[in-house]
C-alpha cells in the first residue's frame, strides 16, 4: 500500500497557486475585475486542496503504524508545505480585511516557490518518515504552529512593505534601487526554479537546485543564467516607475499600506515570541537547556531582535514611513535565514538526533 | 497612527538635576539607543553563528579557506582572544546585554510613574485642557429637558459598553467612563519580562551545574561529571548527587521493520540513604525529576572496559578449520588445536582511515569496518607477535602467526548516557517568559478608551452637550464607536 494520495493533492494545489499567481499579475497589468475573481477562486481551490494534502498526510502517516503517525511537520518538505499553507491562510484572511486584490500578485509567487522548490528540488524527500526520538513531543505541535504562523504573518508584511516602499518611490534613489532589486532578484529566482521543474520533471535525474541554470554543468548556460539575471535586474530598475503607475492605479494609500505592514508584524511578534519560549521549553524538556545558542536558536533571537527594532523604531520619528518598511523587509531574510539558511548553510550545526 | 500617542509621551523631558547625571539619564531614555542596540546584538549575534562556538579549532578550515594556510593561526588567535569564539559569553557581549538591560530598566523608572499615575488616579469631569487633547470631540444642541436627556445620555454609553459616572460640575452635568486603563501597562510587563528572563539565566548561571554521567545496566552513581563551569563552585570534575541514582534497564527500541530508533527508555530508580525513593523510565522527551536535579536520556552505548569482540580466526595455509571466538579486553584467549594465545589491548568497532592512513574512530557501534590492536603469546608466555588488525585493510595482520584475524562484531554490557542539570534558575525564567507574552498581547492587543458626555442648558431652552473621548490606540475602531455613541444621541 503506498501512502503518496497526499502528494497528488499536493500537486493539485502547487499548480492552483501557480495559476493564481499568473492571474494576479493578470489583474495587475489589465485592471479586470473578473480576472481579479479567477485569481481569488484559485487561491481557494488550491487552499482547498493543500489542506486536503495536509490532512491526508497526517491521516495516512497513521495509516503507515501508530507509533509513526505524527503531525506532518517534521521533515523539510511537510514544514515548507506547512509553511506555504499558512501565509494562504493570513493572506486569505488579509484579503477578506482589506477588500483589496492587488496583494496577490506578491504574496503567491511566494507560496508557490516555496511548494515547486520542494516538488522538485531532488535532495528533499516527500515520504513519510517516521520521527527520531527527540521530536516526539507534544511541543512540537504548538511550537512549529505558532512559529509558522509568526513566519506567514511577516512573509505578508514583507510584501506590504515592499509595495509601500513602491508607491512611495519618487525619483530613482537608493530606496529605489533597493526594491527593484528586489523584486528582480524575486523574478530570478522565480525562473530558475521554474526551469528546474521543467527540466526535472522530464529527467527526473538532478541532482541539485538551480542545476538547471547557475549550477549547469555547461559553462555557456552559467554565463547566460548571470547575464539574464543582470538584464531582469536592469529591466526592474528600468520599469521600476511603471511598475509604480501600476500599483497606485489600485487604490492603494500608502498610509494603508503602513498599517498593514505594521499589523501583520504586530500580529507576528506574539505568534514568534511563543514559538521560541515553547522552543525553549522542549529543549528544557529533551535536554535540560532551555537557551544553548545553536544556530537555529540564535537566528530565531536575531530574527526577534530585528521585529523588536522595528517596534520601537516606529515610535521614533524619522525612522516611520520607508525605513520601517526596509527594516520589515530585511527581518523577514532573517526569516528565510532562520528557517532555510540555517538548514542548508550552516550544515551539521542543526541536527535533532539525541543519540547515534 | 496608533501609537504617536505613547512615543510623544516618551519626548517628555526627563527627571534628574542636570548636568552629567542628566546626560546619562537622557541617554539612557533614548529610543534610539534601544533601536541600536537591538540591531547590534542582532548582528553580533550573527557572527556567533557562522564562527564555531564549540571548538575554536574547528574554525581553522575555514579561515585556511579564507585567509591562506600562513595567516589562518593568527587570525585564529584573534578571535580567540576577542572573544569571538566563546562569544556569548565574551565580556563585550555581555556588555551590550547589560546596556540592553540599563536602557530597560532606566526607561521604566522614567516613564513608569507617570503611567501608573495615569492608571490610579479616577477619571473626572470633562475640563477645557482634557478637552484640547481628545481626538473625538463634538458638540450637539437639543431641544428637550434636562432629565429626559439625562438618561438618553446614561443609555448611550452604556450601549458602547461602558459603565458611565455622574458629577455636577461648572453648572454642568458630566457622564464620563473609561476602559482597558491597565493596558497601559502591557509595554512594561514586556520590558520588566525581559529583566525578569535574565536574572533568571544568572541564578541558573551561579547556582546550578549541568553534568553528564553513564551509568552502566544494574550499575548506579553518585555523582556526575560537570561539563560546564559553575560560576559559584569549584570547577572540579565531580558533582555529588547526595544520592545515588541506579540503572535497571536500558533499552533501544527500533520502529518495526526498520534499523531506525523510535525511541531510547533508561528504567532509573533512585535510592535517597538506603531506601529506593522513585523509579521512572525515562525516554528522550521525558526526565525523572529528583530534589530539583533533573536526568535526561541523553546517549547510550557499549561499556568499552567490559566489550567482547567477535574475532574469526583463518588459517592463512587455506586449511578449512575457521573459528569464532569471544574475546574481552585484556584477556588471553587459546587459539583451540594450537599452543597460540591472542589478546585485544585495544578495542575500535566503528572505524575509517583518515589521512595519512590515520584510524579514525566513528562511534560505539559494530558496522563492519572495526579495528583491534592484538598481541600473540606462545604457551610459556612469551609475547612472539603485535599487529593492528583493521578490517578493511588486509595488509593489517600479524606476520609471524599462521592466522588470519577478522573482526566479526562487537558487543558488551549498555551504558545510559544522562545529561544532568540543576538550575534553580529555570522557573524565573518561565515566569519571564509567560510575563513577556501575557505583556505583548495586552500591549498590541488591548488599549485604553475614555469618553465623556457634558450637558450644559442654554438659551431658549436648548441643550448644549459636548461629547468627547480618545483611544491610544486603534483609533479606527474607536471612531466608528465613537460614530455610533453619537448616532445613539441623536446626533
Amino acid at each position: 500500500m503506498s501512502f503518496d494520495m497526499n502528494i497528488k493533492f499536493f500537486w493539485i494545489a502547487t499548480f492552483s497557486y501557480l495559476g493564481a499567481m499568473v492571474f494576479y499579475l493578470s489583474y495587475l497589468a489589465f485592471r479586470s475585475k473578473s480576472v481579479a475573481t479567477v485569481a481569488t477562486g484559485l487561491t481557494y481551490f488550491g487552499f482547498l486542496a493543500h489542506t486536503i494534502a495536509i490532512g491526508l498526510r497526517w491521516w495516512e502517516s497513521y495509516q503507515m503504524g501508530q507509533d509513526i503517525g505524527h503531525i506532518p511537520v517534521s521533515n523539510l518538505f511537510e514544514s515548507m508545505s506547512f509553511g506555504a499553507w499558512t501565509i494562504i491562510l493570513i493572506y486569505i484572511l488579509v484579503e477578506l480585511k482589506y477588500k483589496n486584490k492587488s496583494f496577490g500578485a506578491f504574496v503567491m509567487p511566494v507560496a508557490f516557490l516555496a511548494l515547486a522548490y520542494i516538488g522538485v528540488a531532488p535532495n528533499i524527500s516527500k515520504d513519510i518518515e517516521p520521527l527520531v526520538p527527540a521530536l516526539k513531543s507534544y511541543w512540537l505541535h504548538i511550537h512549529v504552529i505558532t512559529s509558522f504562523l509568526g513566519y506567514a504573518a511577516f512573509a505578508i508584511s514583507f510584501g506590504v512593505s515592499l509595495m509601500y516602499l513602491i508607491i512611495n518611490t519618487d525619483e530613482k534613489d537608493a530606496v529605489y534601487g533597493f526594491w527593484t532589486t528586489c523584486v528582480g532578484l524575486i523574478i530570478v529566482v522565480l525562473v530558475a526554479i521554474g526551469v528546474d521543474a521543467v527540466l526535472l520533471g522530464k529527467a527526473g535525474s538532478g541532482k541539485h537546485m538551480l542545476e538547471g541554470t547557475f549550477r549547469n554543468e555547461a559553462p555557456f548556460v552559467r554565463i547566460i543564467s548571470y547575464i539574464g539575471s543582470v538584464a531582469v535586474l536592469a529591466a526592474c530598475w528600468l520599469s521600476g516607475m511603471r511598475i509604480k503607475e501600476r500599483l497606485m492605479s489600485f487604490a492603494n494609500t500608502s498610509e494603508m499600506l503602513d498599517e498593514v505592514g505594521y499589523k501583520t508584524i504586530a500580529i507576528g511578534f506574539p505568534l514568534l515570541t511563543v514559538g521560541i519560549i515553547t522552543g525553549a521549553v522542549w529543549a528544557n524538556a529533551a535536554w535540560g537547556t532551555y537557551w544553548g545558542w545553536d544556530p537555529k536558536e540564535t537566528w530565531s533571537l536575531i530574527t526577534w531582535l530585528m521585529y523588536a527594532a522595528y517596534l520601537h523604531a516606529r515610535f521614533t520619528r524619522g525612522w516611520r514611513g520607508k525605513r520601517a518598511a526596509i527594516l520589515s523587509m530585511v527581518g523577514f531574510l532573517a526569516v528565510i535565514f532562520t528557517y532555510l539558511g540555517v538548514n542548508l548553510l550552516l550544515s551539521g550545526l542543526h541536527s535533532y538526533g539525541a543519540a547515534d | 497612527m496608533e501609537e504617536r500617542k505613547e512615543g510623544q509621551e516618551s519626548q517628555a523631558p526627563a527627571k534628574g538635576g542636570g548636568g552629567i547625571f542628566k546626560a546619562v539619564w537622557d541617554f539612557f531614555t533614548s529610543l534610539k539607543l534601544t533601536v541600536t542596540l537591538l540591531l547590534i546584538l542582532a548582528l553580533v549575534s550573527v557572527l556567533g553563528t557562522v564562527i564555531d562556538q564549540t571548538d575554536p579549532n574547528k574554525n581553522m578550515q575555514m579561515l585556511v579557506d579564507m585567509f591562506g594556510p600562513a595567516s589562518a593561526p593568527g587570525v585564529l588567535d584573534f578571535l580567540v582572544k576577542t572573544g569571538l569564539t566563546n562569544m556569548y559569553h565574551s565580556w563585550w557581549f555581555v556588555g551590550l546585554l547589560s546596556l540592553l538591560s540599563t536602557n530597560i530598566a532606566i526607561c521604566t523608572l522614567d516613564r513608569f510613574p507617570r503611567v501608573w499615575h495615569m492608571v490610579t488616579r479616577a477619571q473626572g469631569p470633562l475640563t477645557e485642557e482634557t478637552l484640547k487633547t481628545l481626538g473625538m470631540k463634538r458638540e450637539i444642541r437639543v431641544k428637550g429637558g434636562l432629565d429626559g436627556f439625562r438618561e438618553k445620555a446614561k443609555a448611550a454609553i452604556r450601549s458602547a459598553g461602558y459603565s458611565p459616572r455622574e458629577a455636577s460640575e461648572g453648572g454642568a452635568v458630566h457622564y464620563f467612563a473609561e476602559k482597558g486603563k491597565y493596558s497601559r501597562l502591557g509595554v512594561y510587563i514586556t520590558h520588566t519580562s525581559v529583566l525578569v528572563i535574565f536574572v533568571g539565566a544568572l541564578i541558573g548561571s551561579f547556582w546550578g551545574y549541568k553534568g553528564y554521567v553513564q551509568i552502566i545496566e544494574n550499575g548506579s552513581i553518585s555523582a556526575v561529571e560537570l561539563i560546564n563551569k559553575p560560576l559559584l563552585r569549584d570547577v572540579g570534575k565531580e558533582m555529588p548527587l547526595g544520592f545515588r541514582v541506579r540503572c535497571d534497564k536500558f533499552e533501544l527500541k527500533l520502529y518495526e521493520g526498520s534499523r531506525m530508533p523510535s525511541n531510547y527508555l533508561s528504567t532509573l530508580t533512585v535510592i535517597d540513604g538506603e531506601k529506593e525513593v522513585m523509579n521512572k523510565t525515562i525516554r528522550v522527551n521525558d526526565p525523572l525529576e529528583y530534589k530539583s536535579v533533573r536526568f535526561y536520556q541523553s546517549s547510550y552505548g557499549v561499556m568499552p572496559e567490559m566489550a567482547t569482540m567477535v574475532i574469526r580466526v583463518t588459517p592463512k595455509d587455506g586449511g578449512m578449520n575457521i573459528r569464532d571466538y569471544n574475546v574481552k579486553k585484556d584477556e588471553k584467549v587459546k587459539i583451540e588445536g594450537t599452543d597460540l594465545y591472542m589478546e585485544i589491548s585495544q578495542m575500535a568497532p566503528d572505524v575509517v582511515m583518515g589521512p595519512e592512513n590515520k584510524l579514525i574512530a566513528q562511534s560505539d557501534q559494530f558496522k563492519g569496518s572495526g579495528a583491534a590492536f592484538m598481541n600473540f603469546y606462545d604457551g610459556k608466555g612469551n609475547m612472539v607477535d603485535q599487529a593492528m588488525v583493521f578490517n578493511l585493510d588486509p595488509q593489517s595482520q600479524p606476520r609471524n602467526v599462521p592466522y588470519a584475524f577478522t573482526i566479526m562484531n562487537y558487543n558488551g554490557p549498555y551504558y545510559t548516557g544522562l545529561q544532568v542539570t540543576y538550575d534553580p534558575g529555570v522557573w524565573v525564567v518561565w515566569t519571564g517568559c509567560f510575563l513577556m507574552v501575557f505583556g505583548i498581547l495586552v500591549a498590541f492587543f488591548a488599549y485604553h478608551k475614555r469618553v465623556w458626555v457634558r450637558i450644559k442648558e442654554g438659551e431658549k431652552g436648548q441643550l448644549i452637550v459636548t461629547v468627547a473621548g480618545g483611544a491610544n490606540k486603534n483609533r479606527h475602531v474607536f471612531e466608528k464607536e465613537f460614530e455610533r455613541m453619537m448616532e445613539k444621541l441623536g446626533a
